[in-house]
């Protein structure tokens, strides 16, 4: 092996096994004596929830010191960094890792686990060493990779993570509701998948799931009727219920009946939760779904809405054992729910497509079967580079400045603005989130959720650094 | 910043074989516990054979909206009573279809 080679193996040994004894608040301290070898100094930054700046994790290790500050105070203690404007927040945007030499030449390298982003590392590198050598490049883009692995392993085993992470207090809402989410990132080779949950520090009854097995890919976005801790409680049995099927082996109909059993059993004052429950094939692009009430998935193609998926519907989780012989929707030819495409007219633009939702959506009620509508799946072919869009009625029940509705032909305007652009995907969510947040001062009056899937190997690959 | 008022305008009155209920401003979140309450009180101070919710005046409806004319059904049927939904606006009525209850409150379909 030769001697550069050599350097950063010792460096990344050290690294792992120190950490395997290493509490989270040691893991900056863990990195710097590593990479010091090296002659270079690290720092590591994880971006905040709201994913607006990017927070130092302390290089100097735990601190016996006991902290009198109040936890608000203690929460605004560490240096930050805005995501817009700074080359930190450049790496992180772009997943391209950015060289700097203002006094000591330095590397901002983009911090991933798998494709969930988790902030950025600040190499500043020995006198000599230009930030443009492909080897030390490579090295650090190693680093940032193991750096990554950790966070995530290390964050469940302590504070300190989380708490870079956060600018406020979180509820307890959220608190119980983030436990239980995966990551907002991942991809394989053939797709990625990334979604958004606003307002993060009090969302309550929002949430959503996805599981990878084999080629399927199991996704779904739950909105539970009220707010606060009682709705992220009846968010989290429904989302329980069906994971648990769904690790059985259950399909799609099993998990939402699975649902309805958990929340009957816990709840009597009809809580429900509305939800979209599907499959995708990731090697054929074969979708299957159910949707429980919930407002009507997209697939987006060259940034148009071509297709409303309206098919597979039933009650909300939550109804479909309570309300015998409802959910009888008006049934249609197609029986089985299989999709309507909108008028793919490209003159009209997105607006006309999208407005089939609004107007034209329940014809394909397929509530065929049983009491809840059960046996019905909506099914749909997407095509390479399709995107399907999920989303809560938080998002086009958000108000703008002029009182109206968000509405769902603007939520596909913002989608087609910030697709266009070329960045990774979970960037271009991260920008129609703020933008929908923004637009009427950042207050929501409903959880709003977004998922963005993309069928795509093209946007996996440029969802890694 | 708020969203249209956050109190209900309702009246309820009696009419042959029916109680009325006519309801005016958004239902949601902030509104759904006093339409609940007005929902509840209706059906257990008049002897009727229907309860008629009537949405001319309520330009938005979201899920806890739907869950306050749930509860009044179930409550109405306690004490022998049905429940219709008259006079949605177009989006209130998506909302009822969307969540599949549209025909449980005699909103049709289209």
């Amino acid at each position: 092996m030769d001697d550069a080679l050599h350097d950063w193996y010792g460096v990344l040994a050290k690294i792992l096994n120190e950490a395997h004894l290493a509490a989270p608040d040691s893991l900056g301290q863990v990195i710097s004596s590593g990479v010091r070898a090296l002659g270079m100094e690290p720092t590591i930054y994880l971006v905040d929830v709201e994913q607006r700046s990017l927070g130092a994790l302390p290089a100097g290790g735990p601190s016996s010191e006991v902290d009198p500050r109040s936890p608000g105070e203690h929460l605004r203690g560490w240096e930050r960094l805005p995501v817009e404007g700074t080359m930190a927040g450049r790496a992180f945007m772009t997943l391209q890792t950015v060289a700097a030499g203002e006094r000591r030449p330095r590397l901002w390298v983009p911090i991933v686990d798998g494709t969930e982003r988790l902030g950025v590392l600040d190499v500043v590198l020995p006198e000599q060493t230009s930030p443009d050598d492909a080897a030390v490049r490579e090295g650090c883009l190693l680093l940032a990779g193991l750096i990554g692995h950790l966070i995530m392993s290390k964050q469940a085993y302590g504070d300190t993570l989380h708490r870079v992470r956060r600018s406020r207090l979180m509820s307890t809402s959220a608190e119980l509701l983030w436990q239980m989410l995966p990551p907002l990132t991942f991809a394989t080779d053939r797709f990625v998948l990334t979604a958004m949950l606003e307002p993060c520090y009090e969302v309550g009854g929002d949430g959503f799931d996805y599981a990878v097995d084999n080629t399927a890919v199991h996704l779904s976005v739950l909105d539970a009727v009220g707010r606060g801790l009682s709705a992220s409680m009846t968010c989290a049995v429904a989302l329980s219920a069906m994971r648990a099927i769904r690790r059985a082996g259950g399909g799609l109909h099993a998990m939402a009946e699975a649902a309805d059993q958990a929340l009957t059993s816990q709840f009597t004052d009809h809580r429900f939760v509305t939800a979209i429950l599907a499959e995708l094939d990731e090697s054929s692009g074969h979708l299957r779904y159910v949707n429980a009430g919930h407002p009507l998935p997209l697939v987006l193609r060259r940034g148009k809405a071509v297709l409303t998926l309206s098919g597979g519907r039933r009650l909300p989780l939550g109804l479909g054992n309570a309300l015998a012989g409802a959910g009888r929707a008006a049934r249609s030819d197609e029986a089985a729910g299989s999709d309507e495409a909108a008028r793919s007219d490209e003159a009209a633009g997105s607006d006309e497509a999208a407005r089939s939702d609004e107007t034209a959506g329940s014809d394909k009620a397929a509530g065929t079967g049983g009491p809840a509508g059960a046996g019905a799946v909506g099914e749909a072919m997407l095509e390479p580079g399709d995107r399907l869009l999920l989303h809560t009625d938080g998002v086009t029940d958000a108000r703008r400045a002029n009182g109206e509705r968000s509405g769902l032909p603007r939520l596909v305007d913002l989608a087609e603005r910030y697709s266009a652009a070329g960045l990774p995907i979970a960037e271009t969510l991260r920008r129609l989130s703020h933008a929908i947040l923004d637009q009427q001062g950042g207050r929501l009056r409903d959880d709003a959720t977004l998922m963005l899937v993309e069928w795509s190997r093209l946007a996996a690959h440029r969802s890694v650094p | 910043m708020t969203y249209g008022r956050w109190v209900l305008d309702v009246r309820t009155e009696a009419a042959d074989t029916a109680v009325v209920v006519c309801v005016r401003g958004d239902v949601d979140l902030n509104t759904e516990a006093q339409l609940a309450q007005a929902l509840r009180d209706a059906i257990t101070t008049h002897q009727a054979d229907e309860l008629v919710v009537d949405l001319a005046g309520v330009p938005f409806l979201d899920s806890s909206g739907v869950r306050a004319l749930l509860q009044a059904r179930a409550t109405a049927a306690e004490h022998g009573m049905s429940v219709r939904v008259r006079n949605p606006q177009d989006l209130v009525a998506q909302v009822l279809r969307v969540t599949l209850v549209a025909d449980l409150f005699g909103v049709s379909n289209r």
